[in-house]
Formats: structure tokens, sequence, C-alpha cells
């Protein structure tokens, strides 16, 4: 019986693994769906994915650990990266993370109190020619200004 | 059709054709366009004529190396005892490099072609496309792209009638530049920490799963269909010598219009530039990264290896004129890359520059080799330092003999990556790095806020 993994994100797991000539690569979207039930994966859904899977703890714990877009511990709702990378720097994007931060009152790598938003930077996320930018929850927000960022962060809710 | 904005005038534009329909994505707006007619011809043709054909193309790879496509599939073996792979590596993530994103929003069936092309040509049944995981409507356009060719017989038990068996599968990274690097995103294709792998044996030989494997880039992938649609002699007049067919190459930073132009490979650099607008505000340039993050900078000085034999140093040609393609980009000391060009104006800070791509290249080293672990960290330090201004000479020099010994010294390129911009750097602006030390402050201002506002290239979901 697993422990936290529901039924749906079990059988979504066991699909993966038929895309692959072994289960150990059914990994990444085995973490892929664990994250997307659970928010993050805690060591509870990565021993039932080393279950699932039938792999060692240690295979699925360095993978969760390995990759930014895997989290191992609660984090807000909304998940906020916004590019530090040179393109985006080079059109002003320092503003735009000292107002996200302003705005939000909190540091880059924290979430507002209420559990809202976790604020992050990110490297590099393709989208040079619109930048700055943030990622949101996989979509992209771009061509950002002061008042842009405001009235997006003002509205997640 | 609306007119395409981003190509020289009159240039005959394929691989970002169907970019400017509104449904050009679509398995309808592909095959309208003679989409999967390339793979029909070539299911009817000899593997090895197909290859061939590929080499004669002068196509090389557009992920970043340059490596003659047609050469790297002619080294998979004939036979094997193991399955063979196809893998198309769609992990773009190289900072300045934004085309591939593009092609999978925008046309994604042209990359489909070329990799069941690529697929018929190695004699492999199974293709596997290793997609960036925080790429949202690509994915999500891939996805439908790849259900649609399934439903229409592209790939399935008998790929366009054939009889020949072809199947597709996406596979969605999760955050970490260093799996765009071939074996490192092989690892992590087969569920494991993104670390590349020593070299031999190649992919080619050894790949995914075992099995012998070519690994290409989208952009490549979407240019072998034309080959056999549009014709060798087609593909080669849209290119230049030993490089063949059109290129796609992202602009961004401080031009007029950045964005993805498709042009003829081997177009001067300044022309280009002009092409996206020249430089914004009226400004003058002080530099170009040509081909993303870790190619060495070009700087508007006179330049010997584009003079021809017996001109006078006053009339070289500007390094800034250089034809933009891999051979001669390499010729005048750095690379064509990943065609991520950005562009630097006369108000740029080339130290804070170069400390935003350690601080990168320092959070992406996987940690594997020492030499990039500590020395893209350290070399990360002291850039900070030196912009703003409690830098020494001594961190100057360090940063220069740590270069030395991270060139060439690891598993992959990854430290090279940053030794190569250091070097380059330092040497070309080295007044810039003693103004730093001797001012104790940035003498550069923040940079303006200005988004480029052109909702064209926004993905709007």
């Amino acid at each position: 019986m697993a422990r936290v993994l529901s039924e749906e994100t079990l059988s979504s797991i066991k699909d993966a693994t038929t895309r692959y000539p072994n289960n150990l690569a059914a990994m990444l979207p085995a973490l892929h769906a664990v994250q997307s039930q659970l928010g993050h994966i805690n060591a509870d859904a990565e021993l039932d994915v080393a279950e699932a899977l039938d792999v060692p703890l240690t295979r699925v714990r360095e993978v969760v650990t390995f990759y930014t877009m895997f989290y191992d511990k609660p984090i807000g709702k909304h998940k906020v990266k916004i590019c530090r990378n040179l393109a985006c720097r080079l059109r002003g994007a320092d503003r735009i993370m000292a107002k996200a931060k302003e705005h939000l009152g909190i540091d880059f790598g924290e979430t507002t109190a209420d559990g809202l938003v976790t604020l992050e930077t990110d490297e590099c996320l393709a989208s040079c020619g619109t930048g700055p930018m943030l990622w949101y929850n996989d979509t992209f927000v771009e061509n950002l200004t002061e008042e842009k960022l405001e009235k997006f962060l003002g509205e997640l809710s | 059709m609306s007119a395409h904005l981003y190509a020289p005038e009159g240039f005959d534009v394929a691989l970002s054709k169907r970019w400017f329909e509104p449904e050009g994505y679509t398995y309808e707006a592909y095959r309208k366009d003679d989409g999967y007619d390339a793979l029909e011809k070539v299911l009817k043709m000899d593997p090895d004529e197909v290859i061939e054909q590929v080499k004669a193309s002068n196509l090389r790879g557009r992920g970043g190396a340059g490596f003659p496509t047609g050469l790297k599939w002619g080294f998979v073996p004939k036979e094997s005892d193991t399955p063979k792979y196809v893998v198309v590596n769609a992990d773009e993530s190289e900072p300045g490099t934004y085309k591939d994103r593009y092609t999978l929003a925008r046309d994604p069936h042209s990359m489909l072609e070329g990799a069941a092309i690529c697929a018929h040509a190695i004699q492999s049944h199974d293709i596997y496309i290793y997609i960036r995981g925080e790429f949202g409507l690509s994915y999500r356009r891939l996805m439908a792209a790849v259900k649609e060719a399934y439903d229409k017989g592209v790939f399935g038990d008998s790929s366009m009638g054939s009889g020949y068996k072809l199947d597709c599968y996406v596979h969605r990274g999760a955050g970490a530049y260093i799996c765009g690097e071939e074996t490192a995103l092989l690892e992590s294709l087969e569920g494991k920490i993104g670390r590349p792998r020593l070299k031999p044996p190649f992919p080619a030989v050894v790949g995914a799963f075992g099995g012998p494997t070519v690994v290409n880039n989208v952009e490549t992938m979407a240019c072998v269909p034309l080959i056999f649609t549009r014709g060798l002699d087609w593909f080669l007049g849209q290119g230049s010598d030993k490089n063949g067919g059109p290129k796609l190459i992202c602009v961004s930073g401080h031009v007029e219009r950045p964005g993805v132009y498709e042009v003829p490979n081997g177009m001067p650099c300044d022309e280009f530039i002009a092409l996206a607008g020249g430089i914004w505000k009226g400004r003058s340039l002080k530099a170009v990264i040509p081909g993303g993050s870790s190619t060495p900078i070009l700087k508007p000085q006179p330049c010997q290896v584009l003079a021809k034999e017996g001109q006078p140093e006053s009339e070289w040609p500007l390094e800034t004129q250089v034809p933009l393609d891999f051979d001669n980009l390499k010729a005048v000391g750095s690379m064509f890359g990943s065609a991520g060009m950005m562009v630097l104006d006369d108000k740029t800070c080339i130290v804070r520059t170069l400390s935003t791509l350690a601080d990168f290249y320092a959070h992406e080293s996987c940690g594997q080799c020492s030499p990039c672990r500590e020395g893209t960290g350290w070399s990360a330090k002291m850039l900070r330092r030196i912009e703003d201004g409690s830098g020494t000479e001594e961190d100057v020099r360090t940063l220069k003999s740590a270069s030395d010994y991270m060139l060439g010294m690891t598993i992959c390129v990854l430290a090279d990556a940053l030794a190569m911009p250091v070097q380059s750097y330092l040497e070309k602006f080295a007044d810039e790095f003693a103004a730093h030390l001797e001012s104790g402050k940035c003498p550069y201002p923040e940079y303006d806020l200005a988004p480029t506002g052109d909702a064209f290239w926004e993905d709007g979901q």
C-alpha cells in the first residue's frame, strides 16, 4: 500500500514505465506526477516512488535533490521564478527582481507568510528576446515592466 | 500570410515559415506545405543513401558543436544486439538561445519529421524527445503534435504505410542546464542525475540504454526534411562553404528588434545586427557575444584574420563583421555555438556581464570534476568582488590562472564554457577590469528597464 500517493499518481507512474526499456527511466515522469499531486516530494513519497519503480531509495533521493524543479519541502501555492541571467539583465531585470522582493516583502528563496507565493530567481529560460521575464506555474510572463509585474503579483490568489 | 519581418528581404524562409501563421503548428498546416513528403520519400530509399544525402548537404549540428550531421549518423553501427535510438535534444538552455522553444511551439512537425527520417537512416524504431522541464506551451504543443502524428500514421506500426514500425516518446526534464550536454541528457533520460559520461564510447556506439544512439538538436532535425523536399542544391545555396542550409539566429540585448531571425548561413555579423534594427537608442556597439553565453566575445576592432592578403591594417575589417557560420567564427577565435547572440551597447559593464555568466556556470556545474566545481565557484566569487569594487589585482591574476586550469581538464565542456569567456573578456577588455580596481566601484550605471514590447514573441499563455 502506498503511503501518500493516490491511485491516479500510481497509475500514471505505471503508465510511464511502459515508455522506457526499464523502470528506472520512469523516474522523472514519476516525480513530476508526485509533485503535481502533492506540490512537493516528501520522504514518504520518495519511499512510494522507490517501491513503485522497484529501485533503491537513494536513486530517488539523489534525483529529487539534483534537479531544481523538484522540491522536497512544502512551498507556496504559486511558484514565481524571475530570470536573472544576462539577456534579461541587459534589459533591466535587476529592477524587476528588486520590485518583486519589495512587493511581496520577502527575499528570493522565501515564501510569503500566507503561503501564497514562493519567490525564486532562475537561470536563462530561453525567453531572451522578451526579457525581462518570469516563469510561473509552467507559463511565461514576458516583456515585464514594474507595472506589469505588480499587476501580475497583485492578481495571484 | 503576413510578411516575414524576421528574415532578410526576399529570403526564401523555410525553418520559420509557419511561425507567422495562426495555426502553423498543426499537422494540417505542415502537410499543406509538403510536410511529411520527405519522410514518405525517404522510407523508400536505402538508409545508406539517406545518410549520404545528409552528408552531402553540409548540415551541421545546430545545438552548439557544429558537428556534421551525416557523419554523426554514419557512426552508428549497422548491426547491433541492442535497440538503436534517436534522441532529440530539446533541452534548450544556453543563455541567449531561444530558437528551439519557438520551433517546438510553432512548428513541431518539422522537427518530428526530421527525427523520423533519422530513425529510418540509422534503422532505429524509437525516438525520444528530451524537452526542457520548464517549457509549458512548447511542451503542450509538442504533445499535441506527437498525438496528431500517431493519429495520421506518421508514427505507429507502419510509418506512412511503409510497414516500418516507429514510436515517439516525450521525456520532460526537471531543471538542470547540464542536461543539455548530450551524455548528461542520456543519463537524465535513463532516470538518473545529469552527470556527463566519459567519452569514448560516444553515444553513436553506446548511448541511451546501452544502445547506439544519435542525439541531435531540434533545429538540426527541423532542417533534415528540407534536404529531401527542396533538394540538395537549394539547401547548399542557403548556406556558406561547409555550412549548409538556412540558420536561425536568436538575438537579444541592445538591438532595436530582438527576435529569432532566419538568415543564410554566413551572413556578416554587422549586417545581421542592422537587420535586427541596429544598436538601440542610437548608441554604439561595445561587443557581441555571438553564439550563446559560452562563446568568446567579439569587439569592433580591426581583425587580421578577416583581412585580404596584403591589405593595410587601416583597411582591415572589424571583428564584428565576421560572417556568421561555424568556420568563420572559429577562425576569429570565437564560436557560433547555439546562435544565441547577445549584443552589448557602450553603456554595458563587461565585468558585470562576465560576473553574471560566472554565477550561472557556478550554479549549473554538476560538481563531478573538481576543476569545474571549484573553478566556476571561485571565479564567480572573485568576479563579484571585482564588480562591487573590492577586488584586487591578485583576483584578476587568479581569475586568469584558474581559467587555464579549467580549459580541457574536465569530462564535459561546462568548465570551458566559463573559461573561454573569462580569457577573451580579460584579453579584450583589460581596461575595464583595471578601472573597477582603481575606482573601487563599478563605473557603469544600473541598466535601463526596457522590455522589447514585441508581443509577437510572447507565448501568450
